[in-house]
């Protein structure tokens, strides 16, 4: 993808995503380093980074292993004197919060700033959690961009404060910020302030935490917090607007600000309240709070997450036993789960002023509408090498009638969870299925675990597991898919694919290497494409782990379709469409239920139908056709059968 | 008066299945509406949703626009890429809002799902009453050898029937198009023929058509 509008000129509008919004911010501040570990929302800032990199020659960006790798990278970075950035998505912050709690400890010496991209309303996450509450959980400053509008300020002034304070500080974003466009004002990259040699000065006092030195720092910790809060007390990104005599105020917290301006504007009471904006959020500015407040009434609290400001401004004015009413999600006025919206914000600002509760939250169904609408869950793509992998694994449980658990991972692959599959019994975090496995295996009687994880996955926290496998003997069989790219959020490259954030080719770490050097005994790697291979290779594989008692590792390689098919274009390979053989197809329906390829429809007949747009020309329903009914149009070349069995080099 | 009217604020909703292109129509819309002046807000949601589940973008546009979601009862237009898609969100309309939907069902690969009918789709929608501009756009992209300019049809087409209001022109389209997409020639060319296309419909409901929107 071009993100040709990070570099747009100074001083013009440029429509742009918050994610690019921010890393022009980080590119105008000056930065040498930034680091990422893929994760929707937040990858497009690396993306665009990396975009910026290519054509600037600096600075360095690179797609670390995971989160915790990332984090440390650009901490390290910034104690050479190199200002950086690390970005991850919410959940990526639990997997880098150990180095997280210990940078607030030493400090940093060039600024370094943490995006943590949070996705309230789970639109492609496992949870909701709100990462403000790790700044007050590990003295972090936490800036929230008053939506996609200030995103490239705010990121600025969080390298400011950081270069300040020689403190790590947290920008906290969400999905309506990351994922919106919006026309945006852009100042100057002087290129010559992102080239950076850097430069390690000792000093072990500070930068060793062995218990000795970090009492010392805990002191003075919390000195600097408390430096921190007064300036924010101050600082431009928190202001307030309005009716300044008014019984009535709302906080609107970072995007909540925006939400709660155009509620006012709407429902015209905007010079009855007032509003102040909050943007610089933890240490929560009390004094700035505290003052705006004179006078006041009821307040209403909005902000994106959890009321993590909501409270925090209760406990203040309960310390100050001052007597305001505060409205938002702990007692009705704001719904506690999803995002924010205009119509639930509208209804609570005219609450703040009229002090009854809104009536119902909830959404308000299609009433008019007499006919049920299918659902549309999102599915493997047409063409998708995990189609074949899991009809296969179907094929193989019945031919060994052994009893599976399915230990699942985050991925593309997780949307095997659903029919006519089924084969995600449960999934809770990257690298879960290797570890969760590690356990259920040694108690399970007549089941057999089979951990089911993708390469990136893998490479990000599935190794560990492993070795645990190995070391302690746990019997379970490992089905590790590599289609050579992180697919989910949005095909980034990854250590085995030997291609840098930076598009250059460095050495591809392989799979069965790493599997065999911790010291898995059984490994076989099969081509996803090929159905009878893949059955093949699993049902020697839990033969093993039902024989032996130890676990075993199958490979199934072959490319994601949707790098496939760009990587096809670029080098002007041809790929075949497949039809439908009217006279062979009997009805049967395999191919439409149990194989169930999007591109393949029913008709009122019952036969199969194929969908010329969306076929990719894999070609597995022919192969598990029972009635050869499948034939493609063209005979498929030898270079298309390449690429799609791992000829694709991940990336772009 | 709707509310559009008097905030100066249009809310369009494109909806369709991911990887259908609604992405890229925002991008050219957005893009199109800055040409033309207006302040606006695109808000997309990626990753999960776009490996062919049901997928709303919300575009904002106008002086006033602060917040990135379309309150559901008050978009002025939704552009709709399927017809399932367009019933799903079809509560996002306000009163006077219309719909430009391509004539096409895909069926979601539920296995038993069964046999889906356009006919029987399209007359639930109308029978929300809305005001329903049902087109050919998938049937005409493939026809100028570009399955995946539905996108570019529907948004001429709308154009073409001033559902932007007078805040995006089609020569704005016509440049965010040129400079926006890698393919822009054969894009242009579907853009332009769902803006005729819109053109011939209006000026034949002039001459006595009782009602377009019965199409
Ligand atoms: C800790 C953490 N970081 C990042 C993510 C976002 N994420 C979801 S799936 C995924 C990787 C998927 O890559 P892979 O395992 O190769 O599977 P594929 O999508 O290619 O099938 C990532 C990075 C996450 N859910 N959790
Ligand atoms: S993006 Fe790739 S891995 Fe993901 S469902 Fe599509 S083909 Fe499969």
């Amino acid at each position: 993808m071009s993100y040709s509008e990070v570099l747009s000129h100074p001083n013009t509008r440029r429509v742009m995503m918050g994610n690019v919004a921010i890393a022009r911010g980080a590119l105008e501040y000056g930065i040498g380093f930034a680091s990422g570990y893929p994760g929707t929302p937040s990858s497009e800032i690396i993306e665009a980074l990396s975009y910026a990199s290519k054509k600037l020659g600096a600075p360095y960006v690179e797609w670390s292993v995971n989160e915790k790798v990332a984090f440390e990278s650009a901490y390290g970075a910034s104690l050479t004197g190199v200002p950086s950035l690390v970005s991850m998505k919410h959940v990526g912050l639990n997997v880098a919060a150990d180095p997280l709690f210990s940078s607030a400890y030493t400090g940093v010496r060039a600024s370094f700033v943490i995006v943590s991209a949070d996705d309230p309303g789970m639109w492609s996450s496992q949870n909701e959690q709100d990462n403000r509450v790790y700044g007050l959980h590990a003295y972090i400053p936490v800036i929230e961009p008053a939506g996609v509008q200030e995103a490239r300020v705010a990121t600025i002034e969080a390298f400011r404060v950081s270069e300040k304070f020689s403190h790590p500080v947290m920008l906290r974003t969400t999905t309506r910020i990351s994922h919106t466009r919006a026309d945006i004002l852009v100042g100057e990259i002087n290129v010559e302030r992102l080239k950076w040699n850097g430069e390690f000065v000792k000093e072990p006092s500070r930068y060793a935490l062995v218990p000795g030195n970090a009492r010392v720092l805990r002191e003075e910790l919390l000195k600097k917090w408390d430096s921190i809060e007064d300036y924010f007390n101050s600082i431009s990104l928190n202001s307030t607007e309005g009716d300044h005599d008014s019984r009535f105020a709302i906080v609107g917290v970072g995007l909540g600000y925006r939400y709660a301006r155009e509620a006012v504007v709407s429902r015209g009471i905007a010079d009855r309240v007032k509003l102040l904006k909050l943007s610089a959020v933890i240490p929560f500015p009390r004094r700035f709070i505290l003052s705006n407040l004179d006078g006041v009434k009821r307040v209403l609290v909005v902000e994106e997450g959890d009321p993590v400001v909501e409270n925090a401004l209760k406990s203040i004015l309960a310390e100050e036993k001052l007597y305001i009413d505060v409205l938002g999600k702990t007692n009705g006025y704001l719904k506690r789960s999803g995002e924010l919206d205009l119509a639930g914000v509208e209804d609570a600002v005219l609450s703040l002023l009229s002090g009854q509760k809104p009536g119902s939250m909830g959404r308000t169904g299609n009433s008019r509408l007499r006919i049920s609408i299918p659902p549309r869950p999102p599915v493997l793509c047409p063409g998708c090498p995990y189609r074949g992998v899991f009809f296969a694994l179907r094929r193989a449980i019945r031919k060994l009638r052994v009893n599976p658990v399915y230990s699942g991972d985050i991925g593309c692959y997780s949307l095997g969870l659903n029919p006519p599959f089924r084969v995600q019994d449960l999934l809770i975090e990257m690298g879960g299925s290797i570890g969760v496995a590690n356990g259920m295996a040694h108690l399970l009687e007549d089941q057999i675990v089979i951990a089911i994880i993708g390469d990136s996955t893998f490479f990000h926290s599935g190794v560990p597991g492993l070795i645990n496998a190995v070391y302690n003997g746990a019997p379970f069989l490992l089905l590790i898919l590599d289609n050579g790219t992180t697919a989910m959020t949005g095909h980034q490259p990854h250590p085995g694919t030997g291609i840098t954030a930076r598009g250059t080719r460095g050495k591809a770490v392989r799979i069965e290497d790493i599997v065999k050097a911790v010291g898995v005994d059984y490994v076989v790697v099969v081509n996803s494409f090929n159905v009878d291979e893949v059955e093949d290779g699993l049902v020697k594989a839990l033969k093993y782990v039902g024989d032996r008692g130890k676990p075993a590792v199958v490979v199934a390689r072959g490319s994601c379709i949707l790098t496939a098919i760009p990587e096809a274009r670029r080098r002007g390979v041809r790929y075949p469409i497949y039809e439908v053989v009217y006279d062979k197809c009997t009805a049967c329906g395999v191919c439409y239920r149990a194989f169930n390829c999007p591109a393949i429809t029913v008709r009122r007949d019952g036969k199969a139908e194929i969908n010329p747009v969306l076929c990719t020309g894999c070609g597995v329903c022919a192969q598990i056709c029972p009635f050869d009914a499948f034939k493609p149009v063209k005979k498929p070349s030898k270079e298309w059968i390449n690429l799609l069995e791992g000829g694709v080099v991940g990336g772009e | 008066m709707s509310w559009a009217g008097v905030h100066g604020v249009l809310n369009i909703v494109i909806v369709g299945v991911g990887g259908q292109g609604i992405i890229t129509a925002a991008k050219v819309l957005s893009e199109a509406a800055m040409r033309a002046g207006h302040r606006v807000l695109v808000a997309e949601t990626h990753g999960l949703s776009q490996r062919g589940g049901s997928v709303i973008v919300h575009v904002r546009l106008g002086r006033s626009v602060e917040a990135p979601l379309v309150p559901r009862g008050r978009a002025d237009l939704m552009i709709a890429m399927e017809v399932i898609e367009a019933l799903r969100y079809a509560d996002y309309l306000n009163q006077d809002g219309y719909i430009i939907v391509d004539r096409q069902v895909i069926p979601p690969p539920l296995p038993g799902i069964g046999y889906i009918g356009l006919d029987e789709m399209l007359s639930g929608l109308r029978s929300l009453g809305s005001r329903v501009y049902d087109v050919d756009a998938s049937k005409t992209a493939i026809e100028y050898g570009e399955p995946r300019a539905v996108n570019m049809y529907l948004l001429g087409f709308t154009a073409g029937l001033n559902g932007y209001r007078g805040m995006i022109s089609i020569d704005d389209l016509r440049s965010a198009v040129s400079e926006a997409m890698r393919n822009a020639e054969v894009n242009l060319r579907v853009l332009e023929r769902g803006y005729r296309d819109a053109l011939t419909l209006n000026s034949r409901s002039a001459l006595g058509r009782s009602s377009i929107e019965m199409n």
